[in-house]
């Protein structure tokens, strides 16, 4: 499903130039829960925004079900993002703005979706999160468990085949992370892809599969 | 279609007093445009008016210095018929298809009215204003006035801004105890058309009768400069029926007049002299200035030529630089804004949206903002309608540019792995 081959990621100009990714090359299949663990600043985000079609790669190819996304303009990244890709991140990524109910309704926004139909699948998604009740509610009003699972309704209401989640307990305190862990583990069962990086080798346990990386390279892989 | 909406009202909600501010300051920038590029209007105008009127033409004085004896003559039994040969000289130099005669007489008219407003006294200008006198039991001041010819429409591009102006009968003088008058814009706070003056012209009893204003933007070359009518009663150069002393006098009146010709100096001359001949009157002391003693004038002329065509383009120039400051005011307030609101655009990108879905969010901001401000400036600036739309359109299309550049280069990647 996602074929990673010899990708380079460099930051920066001339001197301080920085390879975030070097040569890394990665296979994810379909239905796979992949943890991805490692220090600090060894490109672990850069990994995910590569995948996610936030980044394009400075070197190398990226095949998504056998697509060049390496080669797509930004529109069609964004279209890429839109229909493939739900982004669960640390910080939840909610426009504060917004309520619940048009935070989970903004990528079907994007994807042009008829008003009816995107409120319905964005009910259906707050509904199986146990969020229903917060729907005209600003996120800021929620706690940081109930936000990440907006986050997350957002990206099922969306009907991504790939979840890609950086740090997504982070915020939480550890009997909230391990809900949005079993969460990830039941759609993972429903058959989405998740990818999913964390420094609680606990957590990253609950996949089922392990890399390591450092210093922009994969250095590990383990199956679990 | 609604996210459009609903980031709009986010960036709005959340810039509310500079939003508001922005948009008071876009109409002010629209209103003082409006005004400016109204007046630049006016500036062009007036200095492509002047290269129409004055163009590569010449003008010439005419003057008239006849001797002692002949003028005694003429002024009593006139025994050599000097009257009609003069008449019949005015005629060939009125109807000359080589060049324009045009009179301008500035002897004054007392007004049967000393209180008047100072300024329209004959002599105010030169610090002098003429005294008001007595005679047969009526106070008489004497004031600013202009006979001229039809010519002197056309020559100066004068028009009547009210009433009507002078018909070809008005020019003649048949017994009437009438006379029609134009009045200078000056005027206009005193009197009305159909108004009535009484009083003197060459020692004789006149009604004059205001048929209209002349416009505000006329000047006439008096001495040396071009002088406003706007202080002066304009009456036509009559031509009179019977051969009276007013006839007389305002026919060597009538004779110092301008000639305006593009022949240059020695074919007008020579005309001039033939015209003379013609008439009969060759030996008499008829003469037409050489360029040279009427230089001042031809100087002023290109002064005012340039000093209109300065005047213009310094209009100009505030214009576009009003109008810039309403883009770069626009912009900052659009960008930072923006700015602000990157982490918000970052979020909307991972869910799908485009740089072209955040330029679109701009857009709508500055539609809103200009055209709020567009309808602002139109209830206090409404003459300057045409212009201002004018520059709506070109503060929308320079700011959503720089708006649209900004976005291209703003960067929006570090939302996966920003640590708020
Ligand atoms: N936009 C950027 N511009 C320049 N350098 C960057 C940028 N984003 C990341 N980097 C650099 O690339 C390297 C990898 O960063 P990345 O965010 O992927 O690390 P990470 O493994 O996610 O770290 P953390 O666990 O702290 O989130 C770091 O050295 C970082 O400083
Ligand atoms: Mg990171």
């Amino acid at each position: 499903m996602i074929q990673l081959s010899d990708i380079r990621i460099t930051f920066g100009k001339e001197n301080n130039r920085i390879d975030a990714l070097k040569n890394v090359s990665l296979e994810v299949r379909q239905g796979e829960f992949l943890a991805v663990m490692g220090k600090s600043g060894c490109g672990k985000s850069t990994l995910l925004n590569v995948i996610g079609g936030v980044l394009k790669p400075t070197k190398g190819s990226y095949l998504f079900e056998g697509n060049d996304v390496s080669a797509f303009s930004g529109k069609q990244m964004a279209e890429f993002r839109n229909r493939n890709i739900g982004f669960i991140v640390q910080n939840f990524a909610l426009v504060n703005e917004m309520t619940v109910r048009e935070n989970v309704m903004l990528p079907l926004a994007y994807a042009k979706i008829k008003r009816s139909e995107a409120m319905k699948r964005a009910e259906e998604a707050m509904e199986r999160l146990g969020i229903i009740q917060y729907e005209y509610k600003f996120p800021s009003k929620l706690s940081g468990g109930e936000r990440q699972r907006v986050a997350i309704a957002r990206s099922i209401a969306a009907d991504t085949s790939v979840i890609l989640a950086d740090e997504p307990t982070g915020s939480l305190d550890e009997a909230t992370g391990r809900s949005v862990i079993d969460i990830f583990k039941e759609l993972n069962g429903s058959g989405k892809t998740i990818i999913m990086v964390t420094h609680d080798r606990e957590l990253a346990e609950q996949g089922t599969r392990m890399l390591t990386m450092k210093d922009g390279e994969i250095t590990g892989a383990q199956a679990l | 279609m609604s996210v459009l909406f609903t980031n709009l009202r986010i960036i709005m909600g959340k810039h509310k007093l500079a939003t508001f501010l922005l948009i008071v300051f876009s109409a002010l920038c629209l209103c003082v445009f409006g005004t400016l590029s109204e007046k630049a209007d006016r500036a062009h105008a007036s200095s492509e008016k002047y290269d129409e009127t004055y163009g590569n033409k010449t003008y010439y004085r005419t003057v008239e210095a006849i001797n002692d004896n002949a003028y005694h003559d003429y002024c009593t039994i006139d025994s050599k018929g000097l009257y009609e040969k003069l008449l019949s000289f005015e005629q060939l130099l009125l109807n000359s298809e080589a060049f324009t005669f045009i009179d301008i007489s500035v002897q004054p008219v007392d007004i049967n009215m000393p209180e008047l407003a100072e300024q329209f006294f004959y002599g105010y200008e030169n610090g002098r204003p003429a005294k008001p006198y007595r005679v047969d039991g009526r106070i008489l001041q004497p004031i600013k006035s202009l006979q001229v010819s039809k010519s002197f429409f056309d020559e100066y591009d004068i028009s009547v801004s009210d009433g009507e102006g002078f018909s070809e009968e008005d020019y003649f003088h048949k017994n009437k105890e009438n006379i029609p008058v134009l009045l200078g814009s000056e005027y206009k706070e005193f009197f009305a058309t159909g108004d009535k003056l009484y009083g003197d012209y060459l020692s004789e009893r006149f009604t004059f009768i205001v048929k209209g204003f002349i416009s505000e933007d006329a000047f006439f070359p008096d001495q040396s400069t071009m002088t406003s009518c706007g202080r002066y009663i304009v009456m036509p150069a009559l031509f009179f029926e019977t051969k009276g002393d007013a006839a007389k006098y305002s026919l060597l009146q009538k004779l110092c007049g301008i000639v305006s010709s593009s022949m240059g100096y020695e074919k007008t001359k020579e005309l001039f002299e033939q015209y003379k001949l013609e008439a009969n009157v060759a030996n008499r002391e008829l003469y037409i200035s050489d360029p040279n003693a009427f230089a001042d004038l031809t100087n002023f002329l290109d002064q005012y030529s340039a000093m209109t065509k300065e005047v213009a383009s310094q209009f100009t120039v505030m214009v576009l630089i009003v109008m810039l400051f309403g883009v770069i005011a626009t912009t900052l307030t659009l960008c930072s804004a923006l700015r602000k609101n990157r982490q918000n655009f970052g979020i909307e990108m991972l869910c799908g949206a485009t740089r072209v879905d955040i330029f679109k969010v701009a857009l709508l901001f500055l539609l809103t903002v200009l055209l709020t401000a567009d309808a602002l400036s139109l209830l206090f600036a409404p003459d300057a309608m045409l212009s201002i739309q004018l520059a709506v359109l070109c503060m929308l299309l320079l700011s959503s540019i720089i708006t649209a550049v900004y976005i291209k280069n703003m960067d929006m990647h570090d939302i996966l792995g920003g640590n708020e």
